[in-house]
């Protein structure tokens, strides 16, 4: 029999799966499935939510029909299948729950498909079906990813020593391995939502946008700790279309900076980036391939997270423990256009000469250090002093401050503000402005 | 029984066909049919490659019981018939029928976004048989809290 594993892409929910049952009275019951997933070699599992016939006929006659179609090359599958168990609790039924829940969330059904139970059947024989188009689909694996690349993109991941480095390494490992439309972002477990960091392959970097955790499949990843994806976005309301309209006028008003999309993606995968058993962001990849990303691609994706949350670990625990920098005088002429810089203490949002910057914590650290830069004339400042600070309460900080200053400073630069934050070596970085802040606090 | 002029228009319009039947040791089997229509009221007929299907028309054969659900792929509109089932041969009015369904259906999943050669090994033409179904039942099957109710009454259950 031919492993269930090479027909990963019949179970990407693309094409409809189809089962026959059969009442005890010999009566055929025969429809389509939302959902089969492969639970090993041997055994797959189906969602039944809405048809109660199919249900009481595997409990009336356990044998039953599946036919499972390529979502690659439409080829068709027949398999008999023997039912062994209903489940309505356990890792088994929360996997498929949780990927029901990912797919009910892009098309805009959230909470309606809530699933009940799962079925189990044993997989007794595959056969395919006979196809006019003639082609013999048998032992056509699903093509993996190149072994050698990803080998040489978890050494350049482990090689980096801060976190724009690793995360560089990630987004470069992604393109090498074809996908070059990517996006990092950085789990706040205390606001409960997730902030782009860095990325790559779109119009711009979205650095600072936020995704609510359980909205979309990068939300849903990040509270499920695991990877989902949607592999045919033809037919459903694409993530971030609504927030991708908006403008940087929109910006300042909302408060809110749109996530970067790619208009014409259909597959999109998001692996949550975890490291002893911490969620700490998710890494987001899209393609405009349908079917891009099949269970190898999945399981590289997962390696390259685990890399990286491992890399970021180590980068943050690492920081050199130096004293705070010695003051220092601001060092040239700046200009002496006078710059307006607001802070919202109520949810410590920035701006700077009325243009949104950002807000939250990242927030709270770009008016800190403003604040010191004003007051002191001083623009070095260490981690391990921003760690330190009282001013700051912030104790949620700890972990990842390191990322929160790289997305700091991908947001000032893709805004191009007349303040500036810079790389100043390992665990350290400089406030450059040109013109004379002056700090507002306001409600 | 007879079936609702809503239900028959339905069989008739570009919406995938599959059938599902069972051997003498009621084991079921699956097949898809190429294009379908109404006789009357109480009878249906689909159109089925036999070539590609032979489990489902040795079955057939045998015991004539059948199950044929009829979904449109653009909202996923769906009914189930039961019955049975007597065989015969295609003729050319059968042929052109099959032809004509077979077109739509690729233009269809065209405008869905799906490619002619990712349909095209469900849809074979080869030894084409048509399999008349004499309506016993019939059950709403779209997906939602309707499904499996009987389409002529709202409280029946048994067809999902």
């Amino acid at each position: 029999m031919m492993p269930l594993r090479d027909l990963d892409d019949c179970f990407e929910g693309v094409i409809p799966s189809i089962i026959a049952t059969t009442a005890a009275d010999g009566t055929p019951n025969i429809s389509y499935l939302s959902h089969v997933v492969m639970v090993d070699d041997a055994h797959i599992a189906i969602s039944n939510q809405f048809f109660a016939k199919t249900a009481a006929n595997i409990r009336a006659n356990p044998h039953a029909s599946l036919l499972l179609v390529s979502a690659r090359h439409g080829g068709q599958y027949k398999l008999d299948i023997t039912w062994v168990s209903s489940r309505d609790e356990g890792p088994l039924f929360k996997r498929v729950a949780d990927q029901l829940r990912a797919s009910s969330a892009q098309v805009g059904m959230a909470g309606i498909m809530r699933l009940k139970a799962i079925d189990v059947f044993r997989v007794d024989k595959i056969e395919p079906v006979v196809s006019p188009a003639g082609t013999d689909h048998a032992g056509d694996a699903s093509p993996a990813p190149d072994l050698a690349v990803l080998g040489q993109v978890m050494k350049t991941i482990s090689a980096q020593g801060d976190t724009e480095g690793v995360m560089s390494a990630m987004l470069d490992g992604c393109a090498q391995l074809g996908f070059p439309h990517a996006i990092v972002l950085q789990s706040d477990p205390i606001r409960r939502l997730l902030t782009t960091v860095v990325s790559r392959g779109y119009g711009r970097s979205g650095a600072g946008s936020e995704v609510a955790f359980d909205e979309g499949l990068i939300g849903i990843a990040a509270i499920t700790r695991r990877p989902v994806k949607v592999n045919d976005l033809s037919r459903v309301r694409r993530l971030g279309d609504a927030i991708e309209a908006t403008s940087p006028a929109d910006e300042d008003r909302t408060r809110i900076i749109g996530l970067p999309s790619l208009p014409d993606a259909m597959s999109q995968i998001a692996v949550p980036i975890m490291a002893q058993d911490t969620l700490r962001g998710v890494l987001f990849v899209e393609s405009p391939e349908r079917i891009a990303f099949r269970t190898a691609h999945e399981t590289t994706l997962e390696m390259i997270a685990s890399q990286c949350a491992l890399a970021l670990a180590l980068c943050e625990a690492l920081v050199p423990d130096a004293r705070p920098s010695a003051l220092r005088a601001v060092p040239g002429q700046p200009g002496d256009r006078v710059i307006h810089v607001t802070h919202h203490a109520i949810d410590d949002s920035v701006f700077i000469d009325n243009a949104y910057v950002i807000k939250g914590v990242a927030g709270r650290l770009l008016a800190y250090m403003l604040g010191v830069y004003i007051n002191e004339g001083r623009n070095a400042f260490s981690n391990r002093e921003i760690r330190l600070a009282e001013a700051l309460r912030l104790p949620e900080i700890k972990d990842n401050l390191e990322t929160r200053m790289l997305l700091l400073r991908r947001r000032l630069g893709e805004k191009n503000l007349p303040v500036q934050l810079i790389h100043a070596g390992r665990g350290q970085v400089r406030l450059v402005v040109d013109g004379l802040p002056v700090l507002m606090r306001a409600g | 029984m007879r079936l609702s002029d809503e239900i028959l228009d339905f069989i008739a319009s570009p919406v995938m066909i599959i059938i599902g039947t069972r051997n003498q040791a009621n084991r079921p089997s699956i097949a898809r049919a190429v294009g379908g229509r109404a006789v009357n009221k109480e009878t249906v007929e689909v159109i089925v490659s036999a070539w590609q299907w032979p489990d489902a028309i040795a079955n057939m054969a045998a015991n004539g019981q059948a199950a044929i659900t009829f979904a449109r792929p653009a909202d996923y509109v769906s009914y189930q018939l039961k019955g049975s089932t007597q065989l015969r041969a295609g003729d050319p009015a059968d042929l052109e029928l099959s032809r004509r369904y077979r077109a739509d259906i690729y233009a269809l999943f065209g405008g869905l976004g799906l490619p002619f050669e990712l349909v095209s090994p469900w849809l074979a033409d080869r030894e084409l048989t048509v399999a008349r179904l004499h309506v016993r039942e019939a059950y709403i099957q779209t997906p939602g809290p309707k499904a499996g109710n009987a389409a002529d009454s709202p409280t029946e259950r048994g067809g999902g």
